[in-house]
């Protein structure tokens, strides 16, 4: 049976069940609403996102249930992006931070871990300067304090 | 309303955890949000005095001005509050001051790694405990040379006093008793595991030390005080331990008492023991008192002891999965896979005097994962006792036999048996069928890999090293090990000088998941290849003397 989303923008989606239970968090809702063709609304998300997170989960429609870490490995790896996915990911900066956001919301763990490797392969090697310049930030450290941090910070090290 | 993901801590800290440190310290300077986050990221993990790389907290970088980069200790006190996981070494040419100073700042510490090699020392780090009451695990070492130097017998004070609800693991190198065990125990309710590596002996071995006390005391160290033993009392509570791993020798009876308030013991390790306290384990076992007992480690031994396998004759039958043996005697070796056999999952045996034992895991073993025999001197295993047989653990996912040396031609008087005539029989009509024609040595190995083919679940397959006489080349039976897709680590030794890029193509097309490759030379051609089509993979190339070329 199929379900009914409905964007922020009011446009509705039909997609199989299935697909939308990849979203936890839709899925917690069929679950608590029971048999029920009425349409859920997502405020959260618009049109233009939906389709993309849609297009996602269509995708990734069969993949078994990821399984929590048992790797105590604190220091995950981000070069292990399918290819299908690294291609899914390649969409203009304020998109991908939509899909992040839409993630989140939805409660999509894989998608969100997806996005969240794409911004950390984008921060990796990058200067504090290249940083801001990446992402639009606004550094409100004086250049002594940003002196004293970078000192600070010369006692850790990697082992 | 659309927001930042990187204005939302959370994602922040999801980020976060694709980054390598160097990568979180110019996070932290971007803007003072981040700097909040990526702070206690930068800090979470702290080594200091570790003689490796002279920039660490060592007598030098604190006290010298001549730094090349310029480190304050002002900012390390700064920042100590954020450190979880400390790695901390004390030599005798650190100021007690600006230790103690320093520790008193550390107050978050989930995991300790401590060395000392003085009294003073330890006593910092037995207040750095007390206080650390959030402390999971913690391994404690005393480097110095002297013998029972840096005595223990405090620690459980430290550990009791503090309310050490959480630590589970606890790692000590030093001197201690039975009846210190106990009190940190009695005074941790959540530890699971625990290792000793220092004798644990009884009052009156300690107090016959007194002459290296005497001495010891002339040269300014204190030595171990007697403690007083703990009398045992028949309503003793049980312990939750699991796991507890003794690496010197045990003369103190006492530890059969704690043995036996911890019923819920799956893993126990041993050097070794006096008769008295092996006879005690024995019976506990026999009657049932160590019901989950399943893993077994017996480290090597300094003393002679050889009633020590009476205990793995003592542990239920059909309940043991892993063993750890260094220096076997044949006779623990033949037992294992005759009464164990139908549970060994896991096997670990170091200098192995004779190569035959490795056989019997694989033809008898058939919930067997994983195999690791070192031989001790020269060993060498001929390849016609490995395809005699069929091999009943086609689940095996290491096989790690790299010092057996795998011979093609042996006389039979190197071995340390004589091969039976069944075995002869069936290896003779196996290796005509698969290969008729060709050299004796070389049809043995083709049955060999054909064997070695159906361990589908092999990860990590070393049988190479520099004795071995194995060469792999498509035609001397390597193709047979198309199936194993689950390889991640593959070590075959020795092969031929000539370029042979059809192995190296057949690999990447069969192994998708190997990571590293062990070989005894590259040839020029085949490393512009593996550069060109397979760069990810890493390779290891051995000389002949053993030496690491890389």
């Amino acid at each position: 049976m199929p379900v009914i989303l409905v964007s922020s923008d009011a446009q509705e989606f039909k997609v199989d069940k299935e697909v939308a239970e990849r979203s936890i968090l839709i899925k917690n809702m069929l679950e608590d609403v029971g048999e029920s063709d009425s349409p859920i609304p997502l405020p959260n998300v618009t049109a233009a996102v939906l389709t993309k997170v849609i297009e996602y989960c269509e995708h990734h429609r069969n993949d078994p249930v990821q399984v929590p870490d048992e790797t105590d490995d604190p220091r995950k790896r981000s070069n292990d992006i399918e290819e299908w996915d690294m291609k899914f990911m390649q969409v203009d900066q304020e998109m991908l931070f939509e899909i992040i956001l839409a993630a989140n919301y939805l409660d999509i763990k894989p998608l969100l871990d997806v996005g969240c490797k794409t911004v950390a392969n984008i921060i990796k090697g990058k200067t504090p300067e290249e940083i801001r310049k990446a992402f639009n930030i606004v550094n409100d450290f004086t250049p002594e304090e940003e002196a004293q941090i970078k000192k600070e910070n010369e006692w850790a090290e990697d082992r | 309303m659309t927001h930042h993901p990187l204005e939302v801590p959370e994602l922040r800290l999801h980020i976060a955890q694709y980054l390598p440190l160097a990568d979180h310290k110019a996070c932290a300077l971007v803007c003072k949000a981040w700097y909040d986050d990526f702070q206690s990221l930068v800090w979470e993990r702290l080594s200091l005095g570790i003689p490796v790389r002279s920039t660490r907290l060592s007598s030098s970088s604190l006290d010298d001005q001549i730094q090349p980069r310029v480190r304050e200790v002002n900012d390390l006190y700064k920042n100590a509050h954020l450190v979880r996981h400390l790695t901390a070494w004390i030599t005798h040419d650190i100021a007690k001051e600006q230790y103690e100073t320093l520790f008193e700042r550390f107050g978050h510490l989930v995991t300790l790694e401590a060395r000392a090699s003085d009294r003073d020392g330890w006593e910092a780090f037995k207040k750095l405990i007390q206080r650390n009451d959030g402390l999971q695990q913690i391994k404690l070492n005393d480097s110095s040379r002297h013998w029972r130097n840096i005595a223990d017998p405090d620690l459980h004070t430290a550990l009791s006093e503090g309310n050490h609800a959480q630590l589970h693991r606890l790692d000590i190198t030093c001197e201690t008793t039975v009846a210190s065990l106990l009190s940190i125990l009695e005074a941790c309710p959540a530890l699971d595991e625990l290792i000793v590596d220092r004798s644990l002996a009884t009052r009156s071995e300690i107090e016959q030390d007194s002459d290296y006390k005497k001495q010891e005391e002339e040269e300014g160290y204190t030595s171990l005080p007697i403690p007083t033993t703990t009398t045992t009392t028949t309503s003793a509570s049980t312990f939750p331990l699991q796991q507890f791993l003794v690496k010197a020798n045990v003369s103190d009876p006492a530890l059969i008492d704690l043995l036996k308030r911890c019923p819920r013991l799956w893993r126990l390790g041993f050097n070794a023991l006096t008769d008295m306290v092996h006879q005690g384990i024995c019976n506990l076992l026999q009657a049932g008192l160590l019901p989950n007992l399943n893993t077994v480690h017996f480290a090597s031994q300094f003393l002679s002891c050889p009633r020590h396998s009476d205990i793995l004759f003592s542990v239920l039958s059909q309940q043991v999965r892993e063993v750890e043996i260094e220096d076997p005697y044949p006779d623990m070796v033949v037992a294992l896979y005759g009464r164990q056999s139908q549970t060994l999952e896991r096997v670990r045996l170091s200098n192995v005097p004779n190569p035959i034992g490795f056989v019997g895991f694989l033809v008898h073993c058939p919930k067997l994962k994983q195999v690791e025999v070192s031989m001790s001197g020269q060993g060498y295993a001929d390849l016609r006792y490995l395809i005699a047989s069929p091999w009943v653990c086609l689940d095996l996912e290491v096989l790690d036999v790299k010092s057996l040396g795998l011979s093609k031609e042996i006389s039979f008087s190197d071995l340390g048996a004589p091969l039976p005539e069944w075995i002869l029989e069936l290896a003779a009509d196996e290796k005509n069928e698969d290969a008729p024609g060709r050299p004796e040595w070389e049809q043995a190995q083709i049955v060999f890999m054909k064997r070695l083919g159906e361990m589908s679940k092999l990860r990590k397959l070393n049988i190479g090293d520099t004795e071995s006489s194995l060469t792999w080349s498509l035609s001397t039976g390597f193709a047979y090990l198309a199936e194993l897709s689950a390889l991640e680590e593959f070590n075959l030794g020795a092969r031929s000088k000539v370029d042979s890029i059809a192995e190296l193509e057949f690999m990447k097309d069969c192994w998708p998941n190997l990571q590293k490759m062990i070989s005894a030379e590259l040839a020029p051609g085949e490393r512009k290849w593996l550069d060109e089509n397979w760069p990810e993979l890493i390779v290891e190339t051995k000389a002949a003397n053993g030496s690491e070329q890389e």
